[in-house]
């Protein structure tokens, strides 16, 4: 009869233990639910930043009159500038972006969207513009693009793990034990 | 001897175009206004760039690529000047101008 006490007392502390490991998995599964949410909300946003600033580099460069140019300009630098943030940001929510690669993205970006006679009075329009606002695009597409598939690779859809639900076992089986 | 020069105090919180009749905040000012001379001077410059607005492409070209087009040597330029920005592109577009060849 003793020894039926003791293995009910180790049973016990078998289900205390396994619970304590179900509560550690569910707690992580819920972390990794919010930064995948989090990452998900960022991409959101940068795929609307994107069409954004393909819209004011094809203002800028393909239809601003002279006077509209001082204001799209600073608005297409700060679009700018606002891409390259929230690349980083994304990078620092967890996303194995390439430091250096999402660098030279925005580089990239920049040096398309606001180079050449950027900012110059009394600027001309020219064939070579059209050809700049398609870079800014394609860049854009690129970008997105690679971001996406390292979300899709770290966050796969569809895929359920059932892994961890043989810890349910014990605490079903565990019963009465009285 | 080194120099420091923090865009945003010293030149311009929001510099902006290419050559100076575009206006007092270009590329070309700055160039020949801060960094030219201390170059010559033989200093090693670090060119801070925090507190300042978004800096366009076509600034950063006529500030820094002017330089090799007015007759500095591109390793010396590379080995003297710094970069210090919240935004890591910057420091990565400027070289790309003051090695235009790599």
């Amino acid at each position: 009869m003793a020894e039926v006490s003791q293995l009910k007392d180790f049973a016990f502390l078998l289900t205390a233990v396994v619970t304590v490991i179900g509560w550690g998995v569910v707690s992580n599964q819920n972390d990794r639910r919010e930064r995948r949410r989090d990452i998900r909300e960022h991409i959101t946003d940068l795929e609307e930043r994107a069409i954004k600033l393909h819209e004011l580099a094809s203002k800028y460069w393909l239809t601003a009159s002279a006077s509209e140019r001082p204001a799209c300009s600073a608005a297409l630098k700060a679009e700018v500038q606002a891409f390259g943030r929230l690349l980083r940001l994304i990078q620092a929510a967890g996303m194995a972006l390439d430091v250096e690669q999402t660098a030279e993205w925005v580089a990239d970006l920049r040096s398309f969207a606001t180079g050449g006679n950027f900012e110059v009075k009394g600027r001309r329009k020219s064939k070579d513009d059209a050809v700049r606002v398609q870079n800014v695009g394609e860049t854009l597409e690129i970008i997105l693009e690679d971001v996406n598939e390292l979300y899709y690779q770290k966050y796969p859809v569809g895929r359920t793990n059932f892994k961890w639900s043989i810890l349910a076992l014990p605490l079903m089986t565990s019963g009465d034990r009285s | 001897m080194s120099t420091s020069i923090e865009v945003a105090k010293q030149f311009s919180r929001a510099p902006v175009g290419r050559f100076i009749s575009d206006g007092p905040n270009s590329g070309q000012r700055f160039r020949e206004r801060f960094l030219a001379p201390a170059l010559r001077r033989g200093e090693t410059v670090i060119v801070d760039f925090r507190g300042t607005r978004a800096v366009g492409s076509s600034f950063l070209e006529e500030a820094f690529g002017g330089l090799i087009r007015g007759g500095f040597e591109s390793s010396d330029l590379l080995r003297r000047i710094s970069i210090i920005a919240r935004d890591p592109s910057m420091d990565i577009e400027i070289k790309r101008y003051l090695a235009p060849t790599a």
